[in-house]
Protein backbone atom coordinates (compact mmCIF):
# COMPACT_ATOMS: atom_id res chain seq x y z
CA UNK A 1 0.00 0.00 0.00
CA UNK A 2 1.33 3.32 -0.81
CA UNK A 3 -0.84 6.14 -0.66
CA UNK A 4 1.41 8.90 -2.72
CA UNK A 5 1.07 5.85 -5.41
CA UNK A 6 -2.62 5.68 -4.76
CA UNK A 7 -3.91 8.82 -4.76
CA UNK A 8 -1.97 9.91 -7.25
CA UNK A 9 -4.05 7.28 -9.62
CA UNK A 10 -7.01 8.37 -8.66
CA UNK A 11 -6.30 11.90 -9.43
CA UNK A 12 -4.91 11.39 -12.67
CA UNK A 13 -8.03 8.79 -13.60
CA UNK A 14 -10.31 11.48 -12.14
CA UNK A 15 -8.71 14.13 -14.27
CA UNK A 16 -9.30 12.74 -17.68
CA UNK A 17 -13.20 12.98 -16.60
CA UNK A 18 -15.22 15.84 -17.12
CA UNK A 19 -15.67 17.24 -14.12
CA UNK A 20 -13.43 14.26 -12.35
CA UNK A 21 -10.91 16.30 -9.79
CA UNK A 22 -14.52 18.06 -8.42
CA UNK A 23 -16.56 14.89 -7.61
CA UNK A 24 -13.24 13.28 -6.08
CA UNK A 25 -12.52 16.42 -4.43
CA UNK A 26 -16.04 16.20 -3.20
CA UNK A 27 -15.10 12.69 -1.16
CA UNK A 28 -18.59 11.44 -1.87
CA UNK A 29 -17.30 7.73 -2.12
CA UNK A 30 -15.38 5.88 0.32
CA UNK A 31 -12.31 6.01 -2.12
CA UNK A 32 -12.65 9.58 -2.77
CA UNK A 33 -12.46 10.53 1.12
CA UNK A 34 -9.31 8.34 1.03
CA UNK A 35 -7.83 10.56 -1.38
CA UNK A 36 -9.32 13.59 0.21
CA UNK A 37 -7.57 12.58 3.59
CA UNK A 38 -4.60 11.82 2.30
CA UNK A 39 -4.84 15.78 0.36
CA UNK A 40 -5.14 17.31 3.69
CA UNK A 41 -1.90 16.20 5.12
CA UNK A 42 0.27 16.31 1.65
CA UNK A 43 1.32 19.12 0.06
CA UNK A 44 3.14 17.30 -2.96
CA UNK A 45 -0.07 15.64 -3.89
CA UNK A 46 -2.27 18.62 -3.61
CA UNK A 47 0.17 20.71 -5.82
CA UNK A 48 0.00 17.35 -8.32
CA UNK A 49 -3.89 17.86 -8.18
CA UNK A 50 -3.34 21.73 -9.27
CA UNK A 51 -1.16 20.54 -11.67
CA UNK A 52 -3.23 18.22 -13.41
CA UNK A 53 -6.36 20.96 -13.25
CA UNK A 54 -4.01 22.92 -15.21
CA UNK A 55 -3.04 20.64 -17.10
CA UNK A 56 -6.84 19.52 -18.09
CA UNK A 57 -7.72 23.57 -18.69
CA UNK A 58 -5.21 23.22 -21.39
CA UNK A 59 -5.42 19.79 -22.95
CA UNK A 60 -8.97 19.28 -22.66
CA UNK A 61 -10.23 21.75 -25.18
CA UNK A 62 -7.06 20.93 -27.97
CA UNK A 63 -7.77 16.92 -27.57
CA UNK A 64 -11.19 17.91 -28.43
CA UNK A 65 -10.97 19.29 -30.97
CA UNK A 66 -7.63 17.63 -32.22
CA UNK A 67 -7.76 16.29 -35.38
CA UNK A 68 -7.88 12.29 -36.22
CA UNK A 69 -4.87 11.09 -36.93
CA UNK A 70 -5.54 9.32 -39.61
CA UNK A 71 -6.40 12.63 -41.60
CA UNK A 72 -2.84 13.50 -41.91
CA UNK A 73 -2.19 10.78 -44.99
CA UNK A 74 -6.14 11.22 -46.16
CA UNK A 75 -5.21 14.81 -46.75
CA UNK A 76 -1.50 14.50 -48.44
CA UNK A 77 -2.90 11.70 -50.12
CA UNK A 78 -5.52 13.54 -51.54
CA UNK A 79 -3.67 16.57 -52.36
CA UNK A 80 -1.28 14.26 -54.04
CA UNK A 81 -3.82 12.69 -56.37
CA UNK A 82 -5.65 16.49 -57.39
CA UNK A 83 -3.54 18.77 -57.05
CA UNK A 84 -1.73 20.77 -59.79
CA UNK A 85 1.15 18.53 -61.52
CA UNK A 86 4.72 19.90 -59.31
CA UNK A 87 8.39 18.94 -59.82
CA UNK A 88 8.19 15.91 -57.27
CA UNK A 89 7.08 12.60 -58.73
CA UNK A 90 3.30 12.50 -58.78
CA UNK A 91 1.39 8.78 -57.54
CA UNK A 92 -1.17 7.42 -59.63
CA UNK A 93 -4.81 8.28 -58.56
CA UNK A 94 -5.16 4.99 -58.49
CA UNK A 95 -2.67 4.15 -56.03
CA UNK A 96 -4.16 6.80 -53.32
CA UNK A 97 -5.54 5.60 -50.73
CA UNK A 98 -9.26 5.83 -50.42
CA UNK A 99 -10.14 9.76 -49.05
CA UNK A 100 -12.94 10.12 -47.08
CA UNK A 101 -14.37 13.11 -48.56
CA UNK A 102 -17.61 14.44 -50.38
CA UNK A 103 -17.47 14.19 -54.01
CA UNK A 104 -20.33 16.56 -55.13
CA UNK A 105 -19.39 16.65 -57.99
CA UNK A 106 -20.00 13.26 -59.13
CA UNK A 107 -23.80 12.80 -59.43
CA UNK A 108 -23.49 16.60 -61.28
CA UNK A 109 -23.14 15.80 -64.67
CA UNK A 110 -27.04 14.30 -64.65
CA UNK A 111 -28.17 17.01 -62.91
CA UNK A 112 -26.74 19.81 -65.45
CA UNK A 113 -28.43 17.68 -68.47
CA UNK A 114 -31.62 18.42 -66.80
CA UNK A 115 -30.60 22.28 -65.74
CA UNK A 116 -29.45 23.04 -69.34
CA UNK A 117 -32.84 21.17 -70.97
CA UNK A 118 -34.59 23.06 -68.25
CA UNK A 119 -33.20 26.56 -68.93
CA UNK A 120 -32.94 26.51 -72.63
CA UNK A 121 -37.20 25.53 -72.08
CA UNK A 122 -37.03 28.97 -70.43
CA UNK A 123 -38.51 26.94 -67.36
CA UNK A 124 -36.19 27.20 -64.00
CA UNK A 125 -36.94 23.54 -62.57
CA UNK A 126 -33.64 23.89 -59.89
CA UNK A 127 -34.38 24.14 -56.54
CA UNK A 128 -31.10 21.86 -55.20
CA UNK A 129 -30.58 21.10 -51.64
CA UNK A 130 -27.34 20.94 -50.33
CA UNK A 131 -25.50 19.13 -52.40
CA UNK A 132 -24.31 15.63 -50.51
CA UNK A 133 -21.46 13.51 -52.15
CA UNK A 134 -22.83 10.79 -50.26
CA UNK A 135 -26.14 10.75 -52.53
CA UNK A 136 -25.75 8.32 -56.09
CA UNK A 137 -26.63 10.33 -59.30
CA UNK A 138 -30.38 8.98 -59.01
CA UNK A 139 -31.02 9.71 -55.99
CA UNK A 140 -29.45 13.57 -55.87
CA UNK A 141 -31.69 13.98 -58.81
CA UNK A 142 -35.05 12.53 -57.23
CA UNK A 143 -34.09 15.09 -54.42
CA UNK A 144 -33.74 18.03 -56.94
CA UNK A 145 -37.61 17.11 -58.32
CA UNK A 146 -38.76 16.69 -55.36
CA UNK A 147 -37.64 20.04 -53.90
CA UNK A 148 -38.43 22.17 -56.99
CA UNK A 149 -41.85 20.65 -56.88
CA UNK A 150 -42.59 21.52 -53.16
CA UNK A 151 -40.89 24.92 -53.81
CA UNK A 152 -43.10 26.03 -56.74
CA UNK A 153 -46.08 24.28 -54.89
CA UNK A 154 -45.36 27.02 -52.19
CA UNK A 155 -47.44 29.57 -53.97
CA UNK A 156 -45.05 32.66 -53.33
CA UNK A 157 -42.40 32.04 -55.19
CA UNK A 158 -40.86 34.93 -57.14
CA UNK A 159 -38.29 34.75 -60.15
CA UNK A 160 -35.83 37.03 -60.95
CA UNK A 161 -33.89 36.83 -64.32
CA UNK A 162 -29.52 37.35 -63.95
CA UNK A 163 -27.75 38.66 -66.77
CA UNK A 164 -24.49 39.28 -67.82
CA UNK A 165 -22.00 39.27 -70.60
CA UNK A 166 -23.70 37.96 -74.55
CA UNK A 167 -23.77 34.07 -73.78
CA UNK A 168 -24.47 34.07 -70.13
CA UNK A 169 -27.53 34.11 -68.01
CA UNK A 170 -29.18 32.96 -64.77
CA UNK A 171 -32.28 32.48 -62.69
CA UNK A 172 -32.55 32.94 -59.14
CA UNK A 173 -36.06 31.79 -57.44
CA UNK A 174 -37.06 32.20 -53.87
CA UNK A 175 -39.68 31.86 -51.62
CA UNK A 176 -40.83 33.55 -48.41
CA UNK A 177 -43.00 30.99 -47.21
CA UNK A 178 -40.18 28.07 -48.02
CA UNK A 179 -37.49 30.61 -47.14
CA UNK A 180 -35.50 29.23 -49.61
CA UNK A 181 -33.29 30.43 -52.82
CA UNK A 182 -31.81 28.79 -55.55
CA UNK A 183 -29.67 30.29 -57.59
CA UNK A 184 -29.27 28.83 -61.25
CA UNK A 185 -27.12 29.92 -64.10
CA UNK A 186 -25.54 29.07 -67.70
CA UNK A 187 -23.06 30.43 -69.85
CA UNK A 188 -20.40 31.26 -67.24
CA UNK A 189 -17.80 28.43 -67.80
CA UNK A 190 -15.84 26.43 -65.85
CA UNK A 191 -14.28 29.03 -63.18
CA UNK A 192 -10.14 28.89 -63.30
CA UNK A 193 -8.41 26.56 -61.36
CA UNK A 194 -8.13 28.72 -57.44
CA UNK A 195 -11.25 30.78 -58.03
CA UNK A 196 -15.14 29.95 -57.94
CA UNK A 197 -18.50 31.51 -58.88
CA UNK A 198 -20.46 33.13 -55.41
CA UNK A 199 -23.55 34.14 -55.26
CA UNK A 200 -24.86 37.38 -53.21
CA UNK A 201 -27.71 39.74 -52.30
CA UNK A 202 -27.22 43.15 -52.12
CA UNK A 203 -29.55 45.54 -49.80
CA UNK A 204 -29.49 49.19 -49.35
CA UNK A 205 -25.65 49.03 -50.88
CA UNK A 206 -24.62 46.40 -48.54
CA UNK A 207 -23.45 43.12 -50.15
CA UNK A 208 -24.06 39.55 -48.18
CA UNK A 209 -22.63 36.12 -49.41
CA UNK A 210 -25.01 33.37 -50.20
CA UNK A 211 -22.35 30.67 -50.94
CA UNK A 212 -20.06 29.41 -53.31
CA UNK A 213 -22.05 27.65 -56.13
CA UNK A 214 -21.79 24.25 -57.12
CA UNK A 215 -20.89 23.79 -61.13
CA UNK A 216 -20.52 21.25 -63.72
CA UNK A 217 -19.76 21.72 -67.26
CA UNK A 218 -21.98 24.81 -68.34
CA UNK A 219 -23.99 25.27 -65.41
CA UNK A 220 -23.59 26.91 -61.71
CA UNK A 221 -25.90 26.67 -59.03
CA UNK A 222 -26.48 27.24 -55.50
CA UNK A 223 -29.36 26.76 -53.42
CA UNK A 224 -29.66 26.98 -49.44
CA UNK A 225 -31.98 28.70 -46.75
CA UNK A 226 -32.58 32.30 -46.43
CA UNK A 227 -35.00 34.38 -44.34
CA UNK A 228 -36.83 36.46 -46.95
CA UNK A 229 -39.91 38.90 -46.09
CA UNK A 230 -43.13 38.03 -47.41
CA UNK A 231 -42.95 41.48 -48.66
CA UNK A 232 -39.37 42.08 -50.29
CA UNK A 233 -38.24 45.69 -50.36
CA UNK A 234 -37.32 47.48 -53.17
CA UNK A 235 -33.79 48.33 -54.58
CA UNK A 236 -32.64 44.56 -53.76
CA UNK A 237 -30.31 43.38 -55.95
CA UNK A 238 -28.97 39.62 -56.45
CA UNK A 239 -25.71 38.35 -58.61
CA UNK A 240 -22.96 36.09 -58.98
CA UNK A 241 -19.42 36.91 -59.03
CA UNK A 242 -16.75 34.74 -59.65
CA UNK A 243 -13.98 35.17 -56.66
CA UNK A 244 -10.86 33.72 -55.76
CA UNK A 245 -11.09 31.09 -53.32
CA UNK A 246 -10.73 32.38 -49.61
CA UNK A 247 -10.55 35.50 -50.41
CA UNK A 248 -12.69 37.90 -48.93
CA UNK A 249 -12.85 40.61 -51.91
CA UNK A 250 -16.07 40.97 -53.97
CA UNK A 251 -14.27 39.80 -56.83
CA UNK A 252 -15.99 40.08 -60.70
CA UNK A 253 -19.53 40.67 -61.13
CA UNK A 254 -20.72 38.11 -63.88
CA UNK A 255 -24.66 38.30 -63.16
CA UNK A 256 -27.00 40.53 -61.79
CA UNK A 257 -30.35 41.21 -61.70
CA UNK A 258 -33.37 42.58 -59.50
CA UNK A 259 -37.38 41.88 -59.05
CA UNK B 1 24.91 8.59 -27.87
CA UNK B 2 23.90 10.68 -31.36
CA UNK B 3 24.32 14.45 -31.83
CA UNK B 4 21.77 16.06 -30.47
CA UNK B 5 22.59 19.49 -31.32
CA UNK B 6 19.54 20.09 -34.24
CA UNK B 7 18.54 21.99 -37.54
CA UNK B 8 15.91 24.78 -36.33
CA UNK B 9 12.84 24.02 -37.68
CA UNK B 10 12.27 25.19 -41.49
CA UNK B 11 10.11 28.21 -41.32
CA UNK B 12 7.24 28.29 -43.40
CA UNK B 13 8.47 30.69 -46.09
CA UNK B 14 11.04 28.01 -46.84
CA UNK B 15 8.78 25.12 -46.83
CA UNK B 16 6.23 27.15 -48.54
CA UNK B 17 8.84 27.43 -51.38
CA UNK B 18 10.44 23.86 -51.01
CA UNK B 19 6.36 22.36 -51.26
CA UNK B 20 6.22 25.32 -54.53
CA UNK B 21 9.23 23.23 -56.00
CA UNK B 22 7.42 19.61 -55.37
CA UNK B 23 8.52 18.69 -52.43
CA UNK B 24 5.86 16.35 -50.19
CA UNK B 25 8.02 16.43 -47.61
CA UNK B 26 7.25 20.39 -46.80
CA UNK B 27 3.83 19.57 -47.24
CA UNK B 28 3.55 16.96 -44.64
CA UNK B 29 5.80 19.12 -42.32
CA UNK B 30 3.41 22.34 -43.03
CA UNK B 31 0.61 20.11 -42.45
CA UNK B 32 2.11 19.25 -38.83
CA UNK B 33 2.54 22.65 -37.87
CA UNK B 34 -1.07 24.05 -39.11
CA UNK B 35 -3.37 21.04 -39.75
CA UNK B 36 -4.31 20.92 -36.01
CA UNK B 37 -4.98 24.88 -35.71
CA UNK B 38 -7.32 25.02 -38.89
CA UNK B 39 -8.70 21.56 -37.67
CA UNK B 40 -10.12 22.99 -34.45
CA UNK B 41 -11.00 26.25 -36.23
CA UNK B 42 -12.83 24.56 -38.48
CA UNK B 43 -14.85 22.21 -36.38
CA UNK B 44 -15.47 25.50 -33.87
CA UNK B 45 -17.20 27.28 -36.69
CA UNK B 46 -19.04 24.14 -38.23
CA UNK B 47 -19.72 21.59 -34.77
CA UNK B 48 -19.05 18.96 -37.37
CA UNK B 49 -16.16 16.92 -37.07
CA UNK B 50 -16.81 15.41 -40.81
CA UNK B 51 -16.77 19.10 -42.50
CA UNK B 52 -13.78 20.30 -40.44
CA UNK B 53 -11.47 17.17 -42.17
CA UNK B 54 -12.72 18.35 -45.57
CA UNK B 55 -11.94 22.00 -44.98
CA UNK B 56 -8.70 21.16 -43.70
CA UNK B 57 -8.26 18.89 -46.68
CA UNK B 58 -9.12 21.65 -49.01
CA UNK B 59 -7.05 24.52 -47.40
CA UNK B 60 -3.88 22.22 -48.03
CA UNK B 61 -4.64 21.81 -51.40
CA UNK B 62 -5.69 25.55 -51.54
CA UNK B 63 -1.88 26.00 -50.12
CA UNK B 64 -0.69 23.21 -53.06
CA UNK B 65 -1.76 24.33 -55.61
CA UNK B 66 -1.08 28.35 -55.09
CA UNK B 67 1.84 28.50 -52.91
CA UNK B 68 3.28 31.07 -54.99
CA UNK B 69 0.58 33.51 -54.22
CA UNK B 70 1.84 33.41 -50.17
CA UNK B 71 4.51 36.33 -49.17
CA UNK B 72 5.62 36.46 -45.49
CA UNK B 73 6.19 40.20 -46.24
CA UNK B 74 2.22 40.40 -46.29
CA UNK B 75 1.04 37.98 -43.27
CA UNK B 76 1.66 35.22 -41.72
CA UNK B 77 1.17 31.35 -43.56
CA UNK B 78 -1.30 30.98 -40.37
CA UNK B 79 -3.31 33.94 -40.88
CA UNK B 80 -3.99 32.85 -44.41
CA UNK B 81 -4.54 29.14 -43.82
CA UNK B 82 -6.88 30.29 -41.31
CA UNK B 83 -8.51 33.03 -43.40
CA UNK B 84 -9.11 30.26 -45.90
CA UNK B 85 -10.64 27.80 -43.87
CA UNK B 86 -12.95 30.05 -42.26
CA UNK B 87 -13.80 30.91 -45.25
CA UNK B 88 -14.56 27.70 -46.64
CA UNK B 89 -16.30 26.37 -43.38
CA UNK B 90 -18.59 29.35 -43.92
CA UNK B 91 -19.03 27.98 -47.37
CA UNK B 92 -19.65 24.51 -46.11
CA UNK B 93 -22.26 25.54 -43.45
CA UNK B 94 -24.02 27.70 -46.38
CA UNK B 95 -24.29 24.97 -48.87
CA UNK B 96 -25.43 22.56 -46.40
CA UNK B 97 -28.11 24.73 -44.90
CA UNK B 98 -26.98 23.63 -41.51
CA UNK B 99 -28.16 26.72 -40.19
CA UNK B 100 -30.46 29.63 -41.34
CA UNK B 101 -28.87 32.06 -43.00
CA UNK B 102 -28.25 35.49 -41.50
CA UNK B 103 -29.79 37.38 -44.35
CA UNK B 104 -32.51 39.66 -43.64
CA UNK B 105 -33.86 41.48 -47.01
CA UNK B 106 -35.70 43.56 -44.79
CA UNK B 107 -34.55 47.90 -44.60
CA UNK B 108 -31.94 48.79 -42.47
CA UNK B 109 -29.28 46.30 -42.80
CA UNK B 110 -26.66 47.01 -40.50
CA UNK B 111 -25.93 43.22 -39.66
CA UNK B 112 -22.57 42.75 -38.85
CA UNK B 113 -20.85 40.40 -41.48
CA UNK B 114 -22.83 36.68 -41.25
CA UNK B 115 -18.91 35.17 -41.16
CA UNK B 116 -18.18 37.53 -37.99
CA UNK B 117 -21.39 36.94 -36.66
CA UNK B 118 -20.57 33.60 -37.23
CA UNK B 119 -17.80 33.13 -35.64
CA UNK B 120 -18.42 35.23 -32.62
CA UNK B 121 -20.89 32.37 -31.62
CA UNK B 122 -18.66 30.03 -32.34
CA UNK B 123 -17.04 31.27 -30.00
CA UNK B 124 -19.54 31.64 -27.24
CA UNK B 125 -19.76 27.67 -27.24
CA UNK B 126 -16.41 27.17 -27.71
CA UNK B 127 -14.73 24.59 -25.80
CA UNK B 128 -11.49 25.95 -26.08
CA UNK B 129 -12.65 29.55 -26.17
CA UNK B 130 -9.81 30.72 -24.07
CA UNK B 131 -7.50 29.49 -26.33
CA UNK B 132 -8.46 31.83 -29.20
CA UNK B 133 -8.08 34.80 -26.39
CA UNK B 134 -6.83 37.84 -28.36
CA UNK B 135 -3.23 38.13 -26.25
CA UNK B 136 -1.14 37.09 -29.32
CA UNK B 137 1.62 35.12 -26.92
CA UNK B 138 -0.87 33.21 -25.60
CA UNK B 139 -2.85 32.59 -29.14
CA UNK B 140 1.13 31.53 -30.39
CA UNK B 141 1.55 29.26 -27.28
CA UNK B 142 -1.78 27.41 -28.07
CA UNK B 143 -0.98 27.39 -31.79
CA UNK B 144 2.45 25.23 -30.54
CA UNK B 145 0.69 23.12 -27.90
CA UNK B 146 -2.13 22.35 -30.34
CA UNK B 147 0.83 21.34 -32.68
CA UNK B 148 2.71 19.41 -30.45
CA UNK B 149 0.06 17.45 -29.12
CA UNK B 150 -0.67 16.33 -32.50
CA UNK B 151 2.91 15.22 -33.06
CA UNK B 152 2.70 13.44 -29.65
CA UNK B 153 -0.65 11.66 -30.69
CA UNK B 154 0.75 10.61 -34.05
CA UNK B 155 4.28 9.21 -31.91
CA UNK B 156 2.10 7.86 -29.33
CA UNK B 157 1.50 3.81 -29.34
CA UNK B 158 -1.81 2.88 -30.90
CA UNK B 159 -3.46 1.79 -28.09
CA UNK B 160 -2.69 4.93 -25.78
CA UNK B 161 -3.81 7.13 -28.70
CA UNK B 162 -7.12 5.33 -28.88
CA UNK B 163 -7.80 5.48 -25.16
CA UNK B 164 -7.12 9.41 -24.46
CA UNK B 165 -9.13 10.20 -27.37
CA UNK B 166 -11.68 8.39 -26.15
CA UNK B 167 -11.13 10.05 -22.97
CA UNK B 168 -11.35 13.40 -24.21
CA UNK B 169 -12.66 14.13 -27.16
CA UNK B 170 -15.69 11.23 -26.98
CA UNK B 171 -15.70 11.77 -23.29
CA UNK B 172 -16.23 8.40 -22.42
CA UNK B 173 -15.11 7.11 -18.67
CA UNK B 174 -12.88 4.26 -17.77
CA UNK B 175 -15.74 1.25 -17.77
CA UNK B 176 -16.96 2.87 -21.05
CA UNK B 177 -13.59 2.89 -22.94
CA UNK B 178 -13.13 -0.56 -21.34
CA UNK B 179 -16.20 -2.12 -22.91
CA UNK B 180 -15.63 0.11 -25.92
CA UNK B 181 -12.42 -1.73 -26.77
CA UNK B 182 -13.26 -5.01 -24.91
CA UNK B 183 -9.88 -4.38 -22.74
CA UNK B 184 -9.67 -4.97 -18.89
CA UNK B 185 -10.60 -1.67 -17.05
CA UNK B 186 -7.03 -1.75 -15.00
CA UNK B 187 -5.43 -1.82 -18.76
CA UNK B 188 -7.48 0.90 -19.59
CA UNK B 189 -5.98 2.94 -16.71
CA UNK B 190 -2.63 2.05 -17.52
CA UNK B 191 -2.77 3.03 -20.72
CA UNK B 192 -4.54 6.51 -20.05
CA UNK B 193 -2.39 7.19 -16.83
CA UNK B 194 0.89 6.74 -19.80
CA UNK B 195 -0.97 8.96 -22.33
CA UNK B 196 -2.10 11.26 -19.92
CA UNK B 197 1.98 11.75 -18.82
CA UNK B 198 2.97 12.12 -21.85
CA UNK B 199 0.77 14.87 -22.49
CA UNK B 200 1.36 16.99 -19.48
CA UNK B 201 4.87 16.53 -20.53
CA UNK B 202 4.11 17.98 -23.92
CA UNK B 203 2.49 21.06 -22.31
CA UNK B 204 5.51 21.29 -19.74
CA UNK B 205 7.36 22.16 -22.72
CA UNK B 206 5.27 25.13 -23.92
CA UNK B 207 4.11 26.32 -20.82
CA UNK B 208 6.57 25.45 -18.52
CA UNK B 209 7.14 22.47 -15.51
CA UNK B 210 4.11 23.76 -13.96
CA UNK B 211 1.90 21.51 -16.46
CA UNK B 212 4.15 18.45 -15.09
CA UNK B 213 3.75 15.81 -12.88
CA UNK B 214 5.37 16.55 -9.38
CA UNK B 215 7.86 14.84 -8.53
CA UNK B 216 7.54 11.37 -5.97
CA UNK B 217 9.71 10.65 -3.25
CA UNK B 218 12.78 8.34 -4.18
CA UNK B 219 11.32 5.48 -2.11
CA UNK B 220 8.06 5.45 -4.08
CA UNK B 221 7.17 3.17 -6.32
CA UNK B 222 4.90 5.39 -8.45
CA UNK B 223 4.04 4.25 -11.68
CA UNK B 224 4.27 8.07 -12.58
CA UNK B 225 7.82 7.31 -13.90
CA UNK B 226 6.55 6.88 -17.14
CA UNK B 227 9.74 6.87 -19.08
CA UNK B 228 10.79 3.56 -17.50
CA UNK B 229 9.14 0.31 -18.06
CA UNK B 230 6.19 0.13 -16.10
CA UNK B 231 4.14 -2.69 -16.94
CA UNK B 232 0.24 -3.20 -17.96
CA UNK B 233 -2.14 -3.97 -15.28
Amino acid sequence: MNEHRDAREALELAAVEPGGLDRLEAGDTAEAAVVVAHLAGCPACLEEMARLRRADAMLRPILFSAPDPALRERTLAFVRATGVPRGASRVPASRVPAVRRRAPFGWAAALAAALVVGLLGGALIVRVAAPDGNADPAVAFDQVTRETTALIASGDSREVVLTGDPGMGGTLILSPSAGRMVVSATGLGTPPRGSEYRCWVEVNGTRIALGAMWWAGDVAWWAGDVAIPAVIPPGVVYGVSLVEEGAPGPGTVVLTGSL
Amino acid sequence: MGDERSEPPATDAVLVAAMAAGSEDALAALYDRHAPNIHATALRLTGDRGVAEDVVQEVFLTLWNRAEQFDPAIGSLAAWLGSIARHRAIDRLRAASRRPRLVSLGAGLDDEPAADALERAAARRSVGASLGAPDPAAALDASEARAAIAAALTAMPDPEREVILLAYRDELSQSEIAARLGWPLGTVKTRTRRALARMRLVLADVYGPSMAPVAVEPADDSPLALHGSGGEA
